[in-house]
């Protein structure tokens, strides 16, 4: 239980309506039963100073669609939610770059720069995603080969840290080294050094063509992939095993080849026939990567998701040594990551500690490659790091959030080492 | 500093470190003459374990440092505050492996930019950022000011090429941050280091992602009556999604400089601007997006669009582009290079009130500047022997940067703020803004001993750095100087 008296001070801050008491909401083992959502950016500013104050720890939550991801929380006492926060969202037309609140869904985002002839930098499977939480989580999906990441568009934040100040770091021009990069270091943080409530982002240039194919293809098809990846235009290319793709494709048998290209038409052009000489078999599949994505975050998919990174000529080596030991297998070789799902029979560590012994048997740290279980039922997280993050960074990790909230108040245990 | 001159004689030998004033006199500043300090000592390590014990013999002495590439920089960020020591990379300047199929390549801090693509040609990539210092300037350089050039409106800065980076901390401890493929699990600390002029530690290795060399090339030079109108094609241009390798201007004062050099490439020297524009990738998507920005050009008043006929014609372009900055020599004895980002839409207005600065100074002001990215560098050439003009040049400046932010700009895009701007930070950042910054410094650097006197607005650090505060306008020529 709060005791009242942080309570009535947080109704002080944050107003009485945006301190909620309710039955408990858990998460990985939490059970919360307070959510505060202010409904302006310096009450939710007030609120963190009053937290930090009273040690008391928060998980922060945007919409909602990733709360899968990190380890088990260790003492929060309430949600902090950005939900009742204005979705700011303007978009700049002339410089292609928009201002964006943390709580705008990530969909209004995309329409807004849609109708302003540019497309948004981010994709989303889920119409809960808000742009705080993509950049919180530095959510990326399959086109992120042709999009680039999460970290790359983002051009200036504003942070409300646990102290309870706000913060700016960044602009909204493309280009700028004027202090520290702090936008770098805050997005996929995953809220634990402060909570974005505004960001300013490089929006895409609308494609002249877009055109997605997919089809059933052989052995060779992981080899296809890596090449359809580094070709001019593409924009999403995985090669997902057999067991997994007839979720996107009922046709056939064998591993399926997902493949997008856009920009310039000629180039789109020049792209398709390539692909035509090499896999003639495709066909042209417009929803195939929206599916795919789809597939890859969705939690009845399989409970276990491992997000695997190693360079090109070890992630195949990957792919297929995942699937000889029964992973549901997506590859993605132009973003140098492989998703790799493993179903649990019983609920107890066993089949857990299988699939990590798999995935490490397929990861070699000596070459940069590693592995995060992104998606898992609380319990399978016990006694883990699910960042599984090399032990040499994590001091000075520890001594960075420490600075950042001296308190621990912010998402306390969920991200690398436990922070 | 006798103690410590012999602590890091003992460890680089006698040739790999300077103490003398008159050896150590070569490192009081880098390309921004304007300010000087003079290092307690220079030392030259030859590998990571030279800079460890170089970096605890410091913290012995209780003596601060200054990593430095090869001084090219612009804004004061390796000037040696407090006698630091002085970390000079140049003999660290190895290619430690290449990954053509993974493409990356893991370098020595010391090694020159252009000498990492030249390595890498054969393979057929290149790296991408390219400061027009890059036959000078070093790895390990651009990593601490997060270095562009005229690519960076495609291919991005030096961050978004940085895969991971070996950093001895102040402590003399070793970490390895990211990976080979780009992402590491926890915070980007990578991303934090990259841009850190240096203030975070000293980076002793990089590995970084090489890119594809295009395959095919198309340059273009629209000539322009005057810059506004060369500005507003870049809007134009960029509104237009059209995204080129880079859009470049120039203005008809460096015109004039650079056709009067070496430089000269055959720009037309009666117009008011050109506009330098690069595309690459396939070549049937050239060709169209060649005739779309010959028509925004021209519908933005140029009064023709040249196309580089063939190899030779283009390096003569980027030669004068990349030239520009020397040329200038032949516009005074000294030169003062700016370096402030607006938004692009903003260009014309603000290109217009620069312009008008420099006239109501009576000031020599040329433009060279990466105009698709907004990030202008008006240039002033003067002569620093008269102490009045050196006052007109700082007000000037002062100006500039206070229009560019009240453009909704900021005040540097790839120079760093280092001594030169640090008293401009508080244009852009509050006090709150400064102290989530100085958590991250703190967080690698408790005592500051990594670079200090740069980025935040100054207090005990460096006063020498400050040109008036030195009394630069009483400094004697050196011999030979005109």
């Amino acid at each position: 239980m709060i005791d009242a008296a942080a309570l009535d001070e947080l109704r002080a801050v944050a107003g009485e309506a945006a301190v909620l008491e309710h039955d408990p909401m858990g998460l990985d083992g939490a059970r919360l039963e307070l959510t505060i959502a202010p409904t302006s950016v310096e009450d939710l500013a007030a609120t963190l100073g009053v937290c930090a104050s009273r040690r008391l720890p928060l998980l922060v939550r945007g919409g909602g669609s990733r709360l899968g991801l990190g380890n088990r929380p260790r003492g929060a006492r309430a949600w902090l939610s950005t939900a009742a926060l204005e979705p700011v969202c303007e978009v700049d037309g002339d410089e292609g770059v928009a201002r964006v609140g943390a709580a705008t869904p990530a969909a209004d985002l995309d329409a807004a720069a849609r109708g302003a002839g540019w497309r948004s930098p981010f994709e989303t499977s889920n119409p809960l995603s808000t742009v705080g939480g993509v950049l919180a989580t530095a959510a990326s999906g399959p086109r992120s080969l042709g999009l680039g990441p999460a970290r790359r568009a983002a051009l200036g934040l504003e942070v409300a840290l646990a102290s309870g100040d706000r913060t700016r770091c960044g602009s909204r021009v493309v280009k700028n080294v004027t202090g520290y990069d702090l936008v770098k270091l805050y997005v996929g943080s995953l809220g634990t050094l402060g909570v974005l409530t505004e960001a300013w982002l490089r929006l895409r240039p609308k494609p002249e063509a877009e055109r997605a194919f997919a089809g059933r293809v052989g052995h060779e098809g992981l080899a296809l992939a890596r090449e359809a990846a580094r070709r001019s235009g593409a924009r999403a290319v995985a090669i997902v095993d057999g067991t997994l793709a007839s979720a996107i494709s009922e046709e056939g048998e064998g591993d399926l080849l997902i493949v997008e290209f856009a920009g310039d038409e000629p180039v789109v052009d020049e792209a398709e026939a390539w692909l035509r000489t090499r896999a003639g078999e495709l066909a042209e599949a417009p929803d195939a990567v929206g599916r795919l994505h789809g597939l890859q975050e969705s939690p009845s998919t399989a409970a276990l998701r491992f997000r695997i990174s190693a360079p090109t000529p070890h992630l195949e080596a990957a792919h297929s040594m995942l699937r000889e030991r029964g992973a549901g297998v997506i590859t993605h070789p132009g973003l140098s990551q492989t998703l790799a799902f493993f179903d649990l029979e019983s609920a107890d560590t066993t089949g857990v500690d299988a699939a990590w012994r798999a995935v490490h048997a397929a990861v070699d740290p000596t070459v940069g490659a590693h592995a995060i279980l992104e998606q898992a039922p609380g319990w399978a997280k016990d006694g883990r790091d699910v960042f599984d993050a090399p032990a040499a960074t994590l001091p000075l990790m520890r001594t960075l959030k420490s600075e950042f909230d001296p308190a621990g108040v912010l998402n306390p245990g969920r991200f690398v080492g436990a922070l | 500093m006798s103690g410590l001159v012999d602590a890091l004689t003992a460890i680089v030998g006698a040739e790999g470190c300077l103490s003398r004033a008159d050896e150590v006199f070569p490192y009081e500043c880098d390309g921004l003459s304007l300010h000087a300090a003079t290092p307690g000592a220079v030392v030259f390590p030859r590998d990571t374990s030279d800079v460890v014990r170089i970096v605890r013999a410091c913290a012995e002495h209780g003596r601060s440092f200054v990593p430095r590439g090869a001084g090219t920089g612009l804004s004061g960020g390796a000037l040696a505050c407090d006698e630091a020591v002085v970390i000079e990379c140049s003999r660290m300047n190895r290619v430690l492996e290449v990954n053509p199929e993974a493409r990356w390549a893991r370098v020595q801090p010391g090694l020159v930019n252009a000498d990492l693509s030249r390595a890498v040609a054969t393979h057929g990539l290149f790296y991408a950022p390219d400061p027009s210092s890059q036959l000078a300037c070093t790895i390990g350089g651009n990593v601490a000011e997060n270095s562009g050039g005229p690519h960076t409106l495609k291919y991005g800065t030096t961050t978004d090429h940085v895969l991971g980076l070996e950093l001895v901390l102040s402590s003399g401890e070793v970490v390895r941050l990211g990976s080979a493929c780009g992402v590491a699990p926890g915070y980007d600390l990578v991303g934090a280091v990259v841009g850190s002029e240096g203030t975070l530690g000293v980076v002793t290795e990089v590995t970084v992602n090489l890119e594809p060399i295009p395959e095919a090339i198309a340059t273009l030079l629209g000539i322009f009556g005057d810059v506004v109108s060369a500005c507003r094609a870049v809007g134009e241009i960029i509104r237009s999604g059209l995204v080129p390798a880079a859009l470049e201007i120039m203005d008809r004062r460096t015109i004039e400089a650079v056709e009067a050099s070496v430089y000269a490439a055959g720009l037309p020297r009666d117009a008011g601007a050109v506009l330098l524009i690069e595309l690459d990738g396939p070549p049937p998507a050239l060709e169209r997006q060649r005739e779309r920005i010959r028509a925004i050009a021209m519908a933005q008043g140029a009064s023709r669009v040249d196309v580089a006929r063939d190899a030779d014609e283009r390096e003569r372009f980027w030669a004068a582009r990349k030239g520009a900055f020397g040329a200038m020599g032949r516009l005074g004895p000294d030169l003062y290079v700016h370096d402030a980002v607006v938004p692009r839409a903003k260009l014309p207005e603000v290109i217009a009130r620069v312009c008008e600065i420099g006239d109501r100074y009576g000031l020599k002001l040329s433009n060279v500047f990466h105009a698709g990215d907004g990030n202008l560098h008006p240039n002033i050439s003067f002569d620093r022997r008269n102490p009045d003009e050196l006052d007109r040049v700082l007000a000037a400046g002062d100006e500039i940067l206070r229009t560019c932010v009240d453009a909704g700009g900021v005040i540097t895009g790839e120079h760093g703020v280092g001594t030169e701007k640090r008293d401009f930070m508080e244009l852009i950042f509050s006090e709150a803004d400064f102290g989530a910054m100085k958590r991250l410094r703190r967080a690698f650097d408790p005592e500051q001993r990594s670079n200090p006197g740069k980025i935040f607005p100054s207090t005990r650090f460096c006063t020498e750095a400050n040109p008036k505060a030195r009394g630069y306008d009483r400094v004697p020529l050196r011999e030979g100087e005109p």
